[in-house]
C-alpha cells in the first residue's frame, strides 16, 4: 500500500511538472504589454518609489519613469497592463502597498464609464498572468467573475486560457527571453500615419456626465481607501486617446469632487505640452516616445508643484 | 452540477475523501448527503420534486409488496409515467392540441427536473420487479433513497435495476474501500470518459454545428461528413458521460451496469440496440416489449410489438414529431431486417452465401452505420421536415471537388484539431474494442502492463484532456446531448 501511495505521489509530481512546463511555453509572452511590467515591479527595491502609476496602456505609454527620474529625480513605476479594466486596477493598488509606500498614486482613468467583459482573455490575462498568487488575487478574480468558480480558475490558471496556443507555437516560445525592464513603460519610436481623432472630446457639447458602472465606482473608492490608509495621495489623470468622450471626462470631474481627488486632464493641456498631433502619437490611442516625453515632463512639473516631489 | 464543470472536479475528490475517511456506518448517509448536495446545485425546486418522488415511490413499493395488488402497481406506474409525461410532453402536446382550446405550448414551458427520464424509469422497473417478486421491496428508506438519487447516475443513467443495485448499497458498509486496484480502475475510466466528452465530442460539436446550422448551403459531401461526425459526437458525448459515472461509482466500490458495447460493430439495427444505451434497451425489452407479448403470438404481433416499443423509445428521447419519426424508423428497420432475412433464408441463390465472413460482416456494419447515422440526423435538426431535406441533399447535392485542402476550414475547425480528434477517436474505439475482445476493463488492461508503460499511458491521457479539452472561457457544460433527455 505504501509503495502504491508513493507511486501515485511520484505520478502527481511528474504530471504537475509537465503541466507547469507546458504552461510556461503556452503562456503568451506579452513583453511590455503586461508580463514584464508586472514582473519588473516585484524586482524594485522595497519602499523605493515616490510615485506609482496605475492603469492600462494609456498610462504606460504616457508616463515614462525614466524621464521622470532623469528630469525631476522622481522615482516611479508604471504598474499596469494592456486593456486593464479599472475593476482590476484595485487589485494592483493592493499589490503596490505590499512592497512600496509611494507618496502619490496616479490613476489613469481609461474605460471609467465602460462595462468590461471580464471573460475577455486579453483584458484580464495581460494583467493577471504574472501577478503572484495571493488571497487578494483569488478574491479579486472571484468577485470579478460574480462567484463563478470555473471562470475564477480560468483567470488564475494561465494554462486554461492559453492551452489552444499549441497550434501556433514557434521556436521563440521555447526560448527564455530576458525581461524588458523599462519600469513598465512602453514608448516606441513609431509615428502614426494619421492624426488621432479626439472629436468625441473636443467637438462634443454635452454637459451631462456619463454614468460610471457600479463595480468600477466601487473599485475606484477601494483604491482611494487604500491610498488613505497608506498615507498616499491619489491623483486621477487622463491621457489623450481617441474615443474618450466629454461625458466621461465630466464623470471623472464629478467623481473627483466627490472623493476630493485632483483630476489632471491632459486633453486640456495639449497646447501647454506642445503636443504635435502629426508627430507625437503612434496610433489613435497612445503617445509615442516623443509625445510621452512631453507628457511626462508636464506630469513631473505638476507633481513637483503640487506634491513637493 | 454537471460532470464537466469545475464544481464537479472539486466535489468528487472531496466527496471521495470524506467517504473513505468517515466511519463505516456513515457511508450510506454520506452517499445520500453527497447526492442531495449534487442535485441541489440544479435548483431547490428540482430537489424537492426528486425527494418527493423518492418518498412517495418508497411507500408505493412497500404497498405493492404488502398487497400484491396489480391495481397498486398500475397506479404507481401511471403516476411515475404521468409525472414524466407532464414535464416532458406538456409543452409539445399543448402545442399540438392547445391551439384548438385557445392556449399555446409556451403556456406550459416547464423546467424539467434533471434526470427525470432516468430516475422515473428506475422507479417503474423497481415497482414491476417488486410486483413480480424479482426483488423485495426495500424497507430501509436510506437504502431506497440512495438507489433513486445516487449522484453518478442521476443525470444520465445508466438505468440501474433495483435487484442489482440495492444489494450493493446494503453491502457497501462491509466493503474494504482501500483497494488501490479498484480506485485505479475507476480513475482510469473517469479520465477516459473526459477524453471522450471534452476532447472528442465537444470538439466535434463545433464541426457539426458549422454544417448542420447552415446545411442547405453546404455540399453533400460535407453533409455526409457532418452526419458521421454527429453520430460520433453523440456516442462520445454519452459514452464519455457514462464512463465518468461508472468510474466515479467504481471508486466508491459500486459496479454499475455497462451502457455501451462497441455499437459501431453492430451488423444490424437489432444488434445495434444490444450495444447502444443498453440499460434503456433492456428496460424497454423487459417492461414494454415482453409484457406486450414479445415475439409470441405470431409474426405480425411481433412486428407490432417492435414498432410500439420503438415509438415509445422515440418519445422517451424527446418531445416532438422528429423523435417519434426516429423511433418509428428504428422499429421499421428492424421489422424490415426480419422480413429480409426470412425471405433470404428461403432464396436458393442467397442460402449459399455465408454472411458471417469478415467481408460480409464489414458490409453489414457499414450498412448499419449509415442507417443509424442518417436516422440521428433527426436528433440534431429541429424539425422532421428539415431532417428529410438534409437527407435528400446528402444524395442530391454532391459535387466533385467539394472536399479541398481547406476542408477543415469549411468544417469550422482547425486542421491540427481535426488530426487530434481523428487520432484520439481511433485510439478510443480501438481501446474499447480491445477491452471487449479480451473481456477486461480499461483499468485491468492497463494494470496488465508494466509500470513505466502504464504510467506513460495514464500521463498521456490526462495531458490529452488538459491540452486538447474544450473547456475554459466560452465552454458550456450544459451542451451535453443526453442531458436533454
Amino acid at each position: 500500500m505504501r509503495k502504491k501511495l508513493l507511486t501515485a505521489l511520484i505520478f502527481i509530481v511528474i504530471l504537475g511538472g509537465i503541466l507547469y512546463g507546458m504552461q510556461r511555453v503556452l503562456k503568451l509572452n506579452t513583453g511590455h504589454r503586461g508580463t514584464d511590467a508586472v514582473k519588473g515591479f516585484y524586482l524594485e527595491e522595497p519602499d523605493s518609489l515616490d510615485v506609482v502609476f496605475l492603469g492600462a496602456s494609456t498610462m504606460f505609454c504616457t508616463a515614462d519613469p525614466k524621464v521622470l527620474e532623469a528630469e525631476f529625480g522622481i522615482r516611479s513605476y508604471d504598474f499596469g497592463a494592456s486593456a486593464q479594466p479599472l475593476r482590476l486596477t484595485s487589485l494592483f493598488a493592493t499589490e503596490v502597498f505590499k512592497t512600496q509606500h509611494p507618496k502619490v498614486v496616479c490613476l489613469e482613468m481609461l474605460g471609467v464609464c465602460k462595462q468590461i467583459n471580464v471573460k475577455n482573455a486579453s483584458a484580464m490575462n495581460y494583467s493577471l498572468m504574472d501577478l503572484p498568487l495571493s488571497a487578494d488575487k483569488i478574491a479579486a478574480c472571484y468577485r470579478m467573475t460574480d462567484g463563478d468558480i470555473g471562470d475564477t480558475l480560468s483567470l488564475l490558471i494561465p494554462f486554461v486560457q492559453y492551452k489552444d496556443r499549441w497550434q501556433e507555437l514557434t521556436a521563440e516560445d521555447f526560448e527564455k527571453k530576458p525581461l524588458e525592464l523599462s519600469k513598465g513603460a512602453y514608448t516606441p519610436d513609431l509615428i502614426a500615419d494619421e492624426q488621432p481623432d479626439f472629436s468625441e472630446y473636443y467637438d462634443a457639447d454635452t454637459t451631462e456626465a456619463t454614468e460610471i458602472p457600479g463595480d468600477t465606482y466601487a473599485a475606484i473608492r477601494e483604491i482611494k481607501a487604500l491610498c488613505d490608509a497608506n498615507g498616499a495621495r491619489l491623483l486621477f489623470f487622463k491621457a489623450p486617446n481617441g474615443g474618450f468622450t466629454k461625458g466621461e471626462s465630466l464623470a471623472i470631474e464629478k467623481l473627483s469632487a466627490e472623493l476630493d481627488v485632483p483630476y489632471l486632464n491632459l486633453f486640456e493641456a495639449m497646447d501647454e505640452m506642445a503636443i504635435d498631433l502629426d508627430h507625437d502619437f503612434r496610433d489613435n490611442t497612445h503617445f509615442n516616445c516623443y509625445g510621452s516625453a512631453k507628457a511626462t515632463k508636464y506630469i513631473g512639473e505638476y507633481l513637483r508643484a503640487h506634491y513637493g516631489l | 452540477m454537471l460532470f464537466t464543470t469545475t464544481q464537479f472536479l472539486l466535489f468528487l475528490p472531496i466527496m471521495l475523501l470524506l467517504y473513505f475517511l468517515i466511519p463505516v456506518k456513515m457511508r450510506r448517509v454520506t452517499i445520500l448527503a453527497a447526492s442531495i448536495f449534487f442535485y441541489a446545485n440544479f435548483g431547490l425546486t428540482m430537489l424537492a420534486v426528486l425527494l418527493t418522488v423518492t418518498l412517495l415511490s418508497y411507500g408505493v413499493g412497500l404497498s405493492i409488496e404488502k398487497r400484491g395488488s396489480r391495481a397498486m402497481l398500475t397506479c404507481g406506474v401511471l403516476a411515475s409515467a404521468g409525472l414524466l409525461a407532464f414535464y416532458k410532453y406538456a409543452a409539445f402536446l399543448s402545442a399540438v392540441f392547445g391551439n384548438a382550446f385557445g392556449f399555446s405550448g409556451e403556456d406550459f414551458s416547464l423546467v424539467m427536473p434533471v434526470g427525470i427520464s432516468y430516475f422515473t424509469f428506475r422507479i417503474i422497473s423497481y415497482f414491476a420487479d417488486v410486483y413480480k417478486g424479482k426483488c423485495e421491496a426495500e424497507k430501509n428508506f436510506l437504502n431506497y433513497a440512495v438507489y433513486v438519487t445516487f449522484f453518478p447516475m442521476i443525470i444520465s443513467g445508466p438505468i440501474e435495476r433495483a435487484e442489482r443495485f440495492l444489494g450493493q448499497i446494503k453491502a457497501c458498509e462491509s466493503w474494504n474501500l482501500w483497494n488501490s486496484d479498484r480506485v485505479y480502475d475507476g480513475f482510469v475510466r473517469v479520465v477516459f470518459g473526459f477524453i471522450q466528452k471534452l476532447v472528442i465530442a465537444d470538439r466535434l460539436s463545433i464541426l457539426v454545428g458549422t454544417v448542420y446550422d447552415d446545411f442547405a448551403a453546404k455540399d453533400g459531401a460535407l453533409l455526409w461528413i457532418a452526419m458521421a461526425a454527429y453520430y460520433l459526437q453523440l456516442y462520445m458525448d454519452f459514452a464519455g458521460y457514462t464512463n465518468i459515472a461508472l468510474g466515479a461509482a467504481k471508486m466508491m466500490g459500486f459496479d454499475l451496469c455497462e451502457n455501451f458495447r462497441n455499437p459501431f460493430l453492430a451488423r444490424n439495427v437489432k444488434e445495434y440496440w444490444s450495444r447502444w444505451h443498453i440499460s434503456l434497451s433492456t428496460w424497454l425489452r423487459d417492461y414494454i416489449y415482453i409484457p406486450l407479448g414479445g415475439n409470441r403470438g405470431g409474426t405480425i404481433r411481433k412486428y407490432r410489438n417492435i414498432m410500439l416499443t420503438f415509438l415509445l423509445s422515440g418519445l422517451w428521447h424527446g418531445n416532438g414529431w422528429r423523435y417519434l419519426l426516429w423511433g418509428g424508423a428504428h422499429g421499421a428497420c428492424q421489422v424490415i431486417e426480419y422480413v429480409v432475412s426470412s425471405v433470404a433464408a428461403n432464396l436458393g441463390c442467397v442460402k449459399t452465401i455465408d454472411f458471417e465472413t469478415g467481408f460480409w460482416n464489414l458490409i453489414r456494419r457499414i450498412k448499419t452505420w449509415i442507417i443509424v447515422g442518417i436516422l440521428y440526423i433527426f436528433f440534431r435538426i429541429p424539425s422532421a421536415r428539415e431532417g428529410l431535406m438534409y437527407i435528400r441533399l446528402m444524395f442530391t447535392n454532391v459535387h466533385a471537388g467539394a472536399l479541398t485542402g481547406d476542408t477543415a476550414e469549411l468544417l469550422g475547425v482547425t486542421a491540427p484539431y481535426l488530426v487530434v480528434v481523428t487520432v484520439l477517436t481511433v485510439l478510443v474505439l480501438f481501446a474499447e474494442y480491445q477491452a471487449e475482445t479480451k473481456s477486461v476493463t480499461l483499468g485491468e488492461g492497463l494494470r496488465s502492463m508494466c509500470l513505466p508503460v502504464r504510467f506513460a499511458i495514464l500521463l498521456v491521457m490526462i495531458l490529452a484532456v488538459a491540452l486538447f479539452g474544450a473547456y475554459g472561457p466560452g465552454y458550456d457544460a450544459t451542451d451535453f446531448i443526453y442531458f436533454g433527455f
